[in-house]
């Protein structure tokens, strides 16, 4: 992987150069054709095999730790890009690294967390919403059986500061798919995030008359709605309140304008 | 200021000089200077973006002290391959989508990019880029090093990284029972 890179750059910018030589002015080119070896090793000092010891510069190579010297808020992307556990786990790394989850950007998919059953894994997120205190919340995903199994615990997590501004919800219809459930209860709370949701996916729910008119989705870009319930002008608002909306999914669910009547099946 | 060379180049080398048509010149902190596409540097970085508007470019080479000309350049090197990598109708509504994205997936070319970095060209560039202000070369290495730890369990981690393990046995425990769900079967 390391190998490549120097000699097939290199040579990419020699030909820019050789076909347009005003385009890249010569100095920065010219200066930078030297072996590079040299400029690197002498702003990157490497400490040869493995000696302990502080490093020479926070920019050392060999065996120096690049990572925990990266600022919180550049660990907490890198944290909250992995999986809820892996994430989780990142605390046992060091003591630099203690505190650097919970303060990450939250990212949960019900689907990371162990399976030992969706009311133990309601639990488990119960758990880990309360020691958030993270910024905005990237995304938050589970199953739309737990809306079936743990509504009163959907409903806390929906209003949890720990989920505020959150940019991706889902409610996946995973195993729901075949089920003949009754409409499901979907927080009342949900919608407010509509001001920060980039995704929103909602399954086996009803969404009743004059839960949306007058919201604003400017964010929104994916819209999912699985074996949904709607009223058409609410499903029309949503769209009209959504200017960026750039995928919209219907799948099984009717929009009608009242009591199921002329259902839209898509 | 390019005048038209007629020598025939292929069409990827026209936009080239299109795209480098108005550069500005940055200066790492051992000196070497680097020519970067103006607009993909004012697109892609807040700061040089501010640099640009403030009228604070040094036409003989913007100081970049805290930048070093290996991490220098690569961000150049990312700069104009992403001036020259937006097909032109996307280049149009780009400067919106572009930092807003709702998913930091990087592109093929992105991927690669940071693929061929050694692990101290990587870091160095995460560094660049947080200085620069520049959040999608940012999203791009990120994810990389995201990549890097996935599916490693804390010792492997550490083992890439070179993490030292600073706590007491106590309190590696406390930590593994705590969280207890997030570990795997070790």
């Amino acid at each position: 992987m390391a190998a490549l890179p120097r000699g097939g750059k290199r040579r990419r910018m020699q030909a820019l150069q050789g076909q347009e030589p005003e385009a890249i002015r010569g100095s920065s080119l010219t200066e930078l054709r030297p072996p590079p070896s040299m400029a690197t090793e002498a702003a990157h000092p490497k400490s040869s095999g493995e000696s302990p010891g502080p490093p020479p510069s926070p920019l050392g190579a060999g065996g120096v730790d690049h990572i925990s010297g990266l600022p919180d808020a550049i660990l907490g992307e890198i944290i909250s890009l992995l999986p809820v556990k892996e994430a989780a786990s990142t605390q046992a790394l060091a003591s630099r690294w203690r505190h650097l989850w919970r303060s990450a950007p939250l990212s949960i998919d019900g689907d990371d967390l162990p399976d030992e059953g969706e009311i133990s894994r309601a639990g488990l997120i119960s758990r880990i919403l309360v020691t958030r205190r993270g910024p905005a919340a990237r995304r938050f995903s589970v199953s739309a059986l737990q809306l079936l199994l743990c509504s009163s615990a959907v409903g806390s997590w929906i209003s949890s500061p720990a989920l505020d501004k959150l940019q991706e919800l889902e409610f996946q219809i995973g195993e729901m798919m075949r089920l003949h459930s009754p409409d499901l209860p979907l927080p009342d709370s949900t919608f407010r995030f509509s001001a920060t949701l980039r995704l929103l996916t909602v399954s086996k729910c009803h969404i009743p008359q004059g839960n949306v008119e007058a919201l604003h989705f400017p964010q929104l870009r994916e819209l999912a709605l699985e074996s949904v319930r709607i009223p058409e002008n609410s499903l029309q608002s949503i769209i009209a309140g959504s200017p960026i909306l750039e995928s919209l999914l219907l799948s099984r669910s009717s929009a009608s304008i009242a009591c199921g009547s002329t259902p839209r099946e898509l | 200021m390019e005048v038209d060379k007629g020598k025939g180049e292929a069409e990827e080398t026209r936009k080239v000089a299109e795209a480098d048509r108005d550069t500005v010149t940055l200066k790492s902190s051992d000196g070497k200077l680097f020519e970067v596409s103006k607009e993909a540097a004012a697109r892609l970085s807040t700061v040089l973006a501010g640099m640009i508007a403030g009228g604070s470019i040094d036409d003989n080479g913007t100081d970049l002290k805290q930048i070093g000309s290996e991490a220098l350049e690569n961000v150049v090197d990312y700069c104009n391959k992403h001036a020259n990598s937006i097909p032109s109708a996307a280049l149009i509504s780009s400067s919106i989508s572009f930092n807003t994205a709702p998913f930091k997936e990087p592109e093929e070319w992105e991927r690669k990019f940071v693929d061929r970095l050694s692990h101290d060209a990587l870091f160095d560039l995460v560094e660049a880029a947080n200085f620069l202000g520049m959040e999608r070369l940012l999203d791009v290495t990120c994810h990389k090093i995201s990549e890097m730890m996935k599916g490693k369990s804390p010792d492997q981690i550490r083992e890439v990284f070179n993490i030292k393990n600073d706590y007491t046995k106590e309190e590696l425990e406390e930590i593994r029972q705590e969280l207890a769900w997030a570990f795997y079967d070790d």
